[in-house]
């Protein structure tokens, strides 16, 4: 084994060695703040429950059984231990039908992120390095999305090519990947000039190389953040949007469908829409209590303040 | 200064353009216009009948341009549900949201600058801890659940207000908390950050060098320049509110304002209504955010001497 070590070798090594440390660093932090851990462990338990949906739910979420229908939840009274969580309008265990949609909404919003992030990213990275003529069309672009009122849009788009959760992931992607490309390229045109980037160039680093391998660890953090926060924005259009029949469609399960068919029962069976509206809410606020301690983590300005 | 407005005014045009443009495309493109209007079982012949009377056979570049030249002029067709100039009906809700949006952002104002401010000036007070749980309250809470909430617990449960209609001071109460909930966070959050920000600048520490009493450099050095951003941000607020967060509080309040006549075109499949509550709400939208940018230009002498 008498092969050299490149320069290549080492940084890899390093930044390898770097990451580990950092990790482990990052997960103290969090331990030291019980707000953030608590939505840290709420948000894993929503993950599991969403990837374990078909063992942890008790019954099929499409199962009627017109007999039992409107069950109250277990503790009030009149509901059975059978049916923790009630049933709905067609005798459609509630419990198993939230599991359900805890699935279909982190799918969905999880789905929405990568598309949007990667093409965001991506498109952001490169106006930001290239800057002239593709910075300008770009950026015409980015601006102008961002000053169309979204969700009237949406709302539009959804009508004219059909509600579900496919024709869902492609308008909510098609509202968020604006924003992840004027933060990329906001970071970019930062780091453009920097002294490490004229280094690689000059040793003669390819474009691809430069932006893969030095410019992109550097993004990680911003971006990783913004995510959180999109997820979050992703997850409660599409609530919106299922809650006006413009989403996901029956007989699926999705928070924001059954907050509505719940809603014309609020005075006499307020459980339909309690739980899926009380769902969104914890999720949406443990992503938000996450991401700003991430911001705060990660941002080197802040790391000392914690 | 009149070239910025008057490139302002360029872009809002083009904005404009672009919303009905969209809509356009997404109804008469991808949907079809003739298959909406008609009932799923008419003949063939009947629909193609319909197409060619109508125009829907030309290609879709002419259509563009004779549906554009129209549009201009505010001519959008006749509404296929009332059979009358579509844009006089899309125009008729506009006060009614007006009403309730500007109640609302004058509430999420009045209550989020004072707490701002307070949570600013004094980090780790209560009314820090009361800033930070608004606002993380105001970027979490899902509007779906938020408005079956408050119908629940006030009408009800209470019975102090009716659950949805338009008449009476009463019926404004909910649906007004349930508009200002949102912006409320985030002016708070805005103001708080735009505190904390400025107390750290070195002519705060002048002024109190000087002799000048603490409150006395907060109201006329550090707040004149600390709101700046909480104007923009109300802004955007008031741009969403009337855009976005009026469409849910509306179907759920059954208030007759313009997010409920886009939910109603949408649901009765009305494309000449639909597109001209679209143009209606993107009208408004560019109106605000050009009164925001000559109140920015009042306000911050940097950019009125430029």
């Amino acid at each position: 084994m008498t092969t050299e070590l490149t320069a290549d070798d080492v940084t890899q090594a390093r930044s390898v060695n770097f990451r580990d440390k950092d990790l482990y660093r990052l997960l103290r932090t969090l331990l030291h703040d019980p707000f953030s851990t608590t939505a840290a462990i709420i948000l894993i338990v929503l993950v599991i429950v969403a990837i374990a949906a078909p063992v942890l739910s008790p019954f099929d979420p499409t199962a009627q059984s017109l007999l039992r229908r409107l069950t109250p939840p277990a503790w009030v009274e009149g509901g059975s231990e059978a049916n923790l969580l009630g049933t709905d309008l067609l005798g459609r265990d509630m419990l198993s039908r939230i599991i359900y949609g805890t699935r279909m909404s982190l799918m969905i919003g999880v789905v929405v992120v990568v598309i949007a992030g990667i093409i965001g990213t991506v498109i952001g990275m490169l106006a930001g390095y290239l800057g002239g003529r593709f910075d300008a069309i770009a950026m015409r672009f980015i601006d102008f999305q961002t000053a169309i009122p979204y969700f009237l849009l949406a709302m539009t788009i959804m009508a004219a090519i059909g509600p579900g959760a496919r024709n869902l992931i492609i308008v909510l992607s098609l509202g968020s990947w604006v924003i992840f490309a004027r933060l990329a390229r906001g970071t970019m045109l930062s780091i453009r000039h920097a002294v490490y980037i004229e280094a690689a160039r000059v040793t003669g680093g390819s474009e691809y190389w430069i932006l893969v391998r030095h410019a992109l660890p550097n993004l990680t953090s911003t971006i990783v953040t913004l995510a959180t926060l999109e997820l979050s924005r992703a997850i409660l259009t599409e609530a919106g949007l299922s809650f006006l029949g413009l989403g996901v469609q029956p007989p699926n399960s999705a928070w924001g469908l059954m907050v509505a068919e719940g809603h014309d029962y609020i005075s006499t069976a307020n459980w339909l829409s309690t739980f899926p509206g009380l769902m969104v809410m914890i999720t949406t606020l443990s992503i938000n209590v996450f991401a700003t301690w991430l911001r705060k983590a990660t941002d080197p300005v802040q790391r000392g303040r914690m | 200064m009149l070239r910025l407005l008057l490139k302002r005014a360029v872009h809002s045009f083009f904005l404009i353009t672009a919303v009905v443009s969209v809509v356009f495309l997404t109804t008469f493109v991808i949907g079809d216009p003739v298959r909406a209007l008609l009932p799923a079982e008419t003949p063939e012949e009947i629909v193609e009948k319909y197409r060619e009377e109508r125009g829907f056979n030309r290609p879709v570049l002419v259509q563009y341009i004779d549906y554009m030249s129209h549009a201009f002029v505010g001519d959008f067709g006749d509404s296929w549900w009332q059979r009358t100039p579509a844009l006089p009906i899309a125009l008729r809700p506009l006060p009614a949201t007006f009403q309730l949006g500007i109640l609302a952002m004058t509430l999420a104002t009045s209550l989020g600058i004072p707490i701002g401010v307070y949570a600013g000036m004094k980090p780790g007070s209560w009314a820090d801890r009361l800033a930070t749980v608004t606002s993380l309250l105001g970027v979490s809470m899902p509007l779906i659940w938020l408005c079956p909430m408050l119908a629940f617990i006030f009408a009800v449960t209470l019975g102090l207000l009716p659950t949805a209609g338009y008449g009476s001071w009463q019926h404004m109460v909910l649906p007004t908390i349930a508009l200002a909930a949102l912006p409320l966070g985030r002016i708070v959050q805005i103001t708080r950050a735009s505190i904390i920000d400025e107390l750290v600048k070195q002519y705060v520490t002048t002024a109190r060098a000087k002799g000048l009493p603490y409150r006395r450099v907060l109201v006329q050095h550090v707040l004149r320049n600390a709101l700046l951003p909480v104007i923009t941000v109300s802004g955007w607020e008031f741009v969403l509110v009337v855009s976005g967060y009026t469409i849910i509080v509306e179907a759920v309040f059954g208030w007759p304002g313009v997010g409920w006549m886009l939910f109603s075109a949408i649901r009765i499949r009305d494309v000449p209504l639909l597109a001209a509550t679209a143009f209606v709400i993107a009208v408004v939208v560019v109106a605000i955010n050009f009164a925001i940018d000559i109140l920015y230009i009042i306000v911050n002498p940097l950019i009125r001497y430029e």
